[in-house]
């Protein structure tokens, strides 16, 4: 089984569509310079951002979308538009990486809320993640859609999940990768923990001091090989080797000898069957911030030793793109291989909470293959796509599920949760602690090697109060730690970090079916051979001034903290 | 100066949200990081803020910072010279 790139799209700081980007990419020229668009009153860092209003962009795409979609929407349309137009495939699955979702529409809406004019508040359904997803799917004609939520590695994250459902032969022929806009809240977040540089970003460089904020969207169709060729696609380049795993170190810093990118590393260059030497080209994370750029040389050199092969970072061209960056990258380093004549390349991604990931990319596959998934006796009979979770679960068989632990707040979490740790976590966080651990002891299956996380609102109550000062004080005051526990998915990686799971650290955001998302990709990671024993969790948490929100548009949401162990027989 | 040390320490408490402590057990000479309180440099990030707020003092230098971070007493002696509200 090999899994063919056919088509690309691509909308950055660099350019609308492949060929603008390219060309500036070509030439080695920032694009990041002053703000024009985002409405912050903090102008003092320099940034990747697209320089045109969403109308300008509609327009200039041909967009037939209501003019209340996103700019987060209007770029992922504009970049998946241009990649299945370019593969020419008939592909109905996207799988969505982003952090943002439709949080640049609550920004914009939240002053009236807040003055109680009430014209707009049932926009406030739109702000989950996986409906910015749907409205891209849906002018785009597909019907199955993900979305993957993981910070800055949600675009890699998102290429695994569409690479391992080709692998397992659940569809030929997926959209995958990530869309970020800028927003008020990670613009004043990120400047709030003291990480953006007031200068172009200068990654690996001595005198390097932070990042420079991007935004983009970025997709890649990729296909069943042979399916690619029997159909006379172009092929860009093949998918060997990739890698997920959490640091479980610290919220937002990576560790000093960089362990998480390290084993995502090694375990990709394992799946292709490449040794470090094989590899002439790193598209490296190198956001620029003093500790990435160390922790992430250092892990390099573990592998390489002295014969590193040419490491770049694009962020000083881009910007970084957050949750696009993955997949914007895994473009760039198609394109350098073209350019440069390199046989193949690497991409790493690394999200808040130390979720690391990596892909390798190579321009042939020779004779190589890409090793068949290792649980085969876990594979399902029938294509799973459109069939319901009882049926999905009856045809894995040989999965074993551990009993079901759930919270609705009267868990008693001291005995797992020391005070220091406990501080930092809302109410809810604490119950999914105490529910992942009861879940892990009860099953008796030892403990997971990964975690897969659904959720429809993210970490909503710190998301919640950042937005809410940020809009009350004029973008006056933030809280580093609110914004480093807002990302959808501080979740899932705090578990990772409180039980020391350093495996396969995944976040998706659903609508009503978290248990059945959280479930069925479970069980693909375990098909895939990427995993053994996956803790799965359904968690959410509405924030008290977010339920009346809801409240007022006849909106319901819950709070829920579930939490089961699968394995296989 | 005892009072702004205890007053500093109420700020601590409230800043990190260390519901379960009171101002008692914060010894002003004990280190606020590592070993001591165990804060992190998200705290440090916090207690930062929390110095602009409230005392109008915006420590930009991290070196600086690190030495007036030192313990409650350092503290304490920082804000009381620098302080412009």
């Amino acid at each position: 089984m090999t899994i063919a790139i056919t088509g690309i799209g691509i909308v950055s700081a660099l350019g609308i569509g492949q060929s603008a980007n390219r060309a500036t990419l070509r030439q080695s020229e920032s694009h990041v310079g002053s703000l024009t668009i985002l409405p912050t009153r903090h102008r003092n860092w320099p940034a990747g951002e697209i320089g045109l209003t969403n109308e300008q962009l509609i327009s200039e795409a041909h967009l037939n979308i209501p003019a209340t979609y996103s700019r987060n929407t209007i770029l992922g349309i504009m970049a998946l538009q241009e990649a299945l137009h370019d593969a020419g495939a008939s592909c109905t699955t996207l799988i969505n990486g982003t952090t943002v979702g439709n949080m640049d529409k609550t920004e914009g809406y939240y002053g009236a809320w807040m003055r109680e004019d009430w014209t707009t508040i049932g926009e406030i359904a739109h702000h989950r993640a996986a409906l910015h997803t749907r409205q891209m799917a849906d002018y785009c004609g597909m019907t199955d859609m993900q979305t993957v939520s993981t910070a800055c590695s949600s675009a890699l994250n998102a290429i695994i999940c569409g690479a391992n459902r080709i692998r397992n032969g659940e569809v030929k022929c997926v959209a995958v990768g990530g869309v970020d806009s800028l927003t008020k809240i990670h613009w004043n977040g990120f400047a709030s923990l003291g990480i953006l540089s007031a200068q172009r970003c200068r990654p690996f460089q001595d005198d390097r001091d932070g990042i420079n904020l991007g935004e983009g969207a970025a997709y890649l169709i990729i296909e069943n090989a042979e399916y690619a060729k029997a159909r006379g696609a172009h092929i860009y380049g093949y998918i060997t080797g990739y890698c997920n795993g959490c640091d479980a170190y610290h919220p937002t810093a990576s560790s000093p000898d960089g362990e998480g990118a390290y084993q995502t590393m090694r375990t990709s260059l394992a799946m292709a069957g490449l040794t470090p030497a094989d590899i002439p080209y790193i598209n490296a994370h190198g956001t620029a911030t003093p500790n990435n750029d160390a922790s992430e040389l250092c892990a390099i050199q573990r592998l390489w030793g002295d014969q590193l092969p040419i490491i770049e970072s694009t962020k000083p061209l881009t910007g970084h793109t957050t949750s696009a960056s993955g997949s914007i990258e895994v473009i760039f380093c198609l394109d350098r291989m073209q350019e440069k004549g390199y046989h193949s390349a690497l991409c790493n991604a690394f999200g808040f909470g130390g979720n690391d990931s990596t892909i390798i990319v190579e321009a042939t596959t020779s004779q190589r293959l890409i090793a068949a998934p290792l649980n085969q006796q876990a594979n399902c009979a029938s294509p799973l796509r459109k069939t319901s979770h009882e049926l999905f679960r009856e045809n894995c068989k040989h999965i074993i599920e551990g009993p079901v632990v759930m919270s609705d707040g009267g868990l008693d979490y001291s005995a797992y949760l020391p005070p220091m740790q406990a501080r930092r976590m809302t109410m809810m966080m604490r119950q999914m602690v105490a529910a992942a651990r009861q879940a892990i002891e009860q099953a008796g299956m030892g403990e997971p090697d990964a975690i897969v996380l659904a959720t429809q609102w993210g970490a909503m109550v710190p998301s919640y109060l950042l937005l809410d000062r940020m809009e009350a004080t004029n973008e006056e005051e933030m809280s580093p730690s609110l914004f480093m526990m807002a990302a959808n998915n501080a979740l899932a990686t705090t578990l990772a970090r409180l039980i020391g799971c350093k495996g396969y650290n995944l976040t998706l955001m659903g609508l009503d079916d978290l248990w059945e998302q959280a479930h069925q990709e479970a069980v693909r990671t375990i098909q895939g051979g990427m995993t053994k024993r996956v803790l799965v969790v359904a968690m959410d948490e509405i924030a008290d001034g977010w339920q009346q929100l809801l409240e007022k548009a006849n909106c319901a949401a819950t709070n829920i903290a579930q939490a089961q162990m699968i394995t296989i027989c | 100066m005892e009072q702004l040390e205890q007053e500093l320490k109420a700020r601590i408490i409230e800043a990190l949200n260390l519901e379960e402590m009171t101002v008692e057990q914060i010894d002003s000479d004990a280190p606020l990081f590592g070993e001591g309180l165990g804060l992190d440099s998200i705290d440090s990030l916090e207690l930062i803020m929390m110095l602009d707020k409230y005392y109008g003092i915006k420590l930009t230098d991290k070196t600086i910072a690190k030495q007036v971070l030192a313990n409650v007493r350092t503290l304490a002696e920082y804000v009381n010279e620098h302080r412009t509200k």
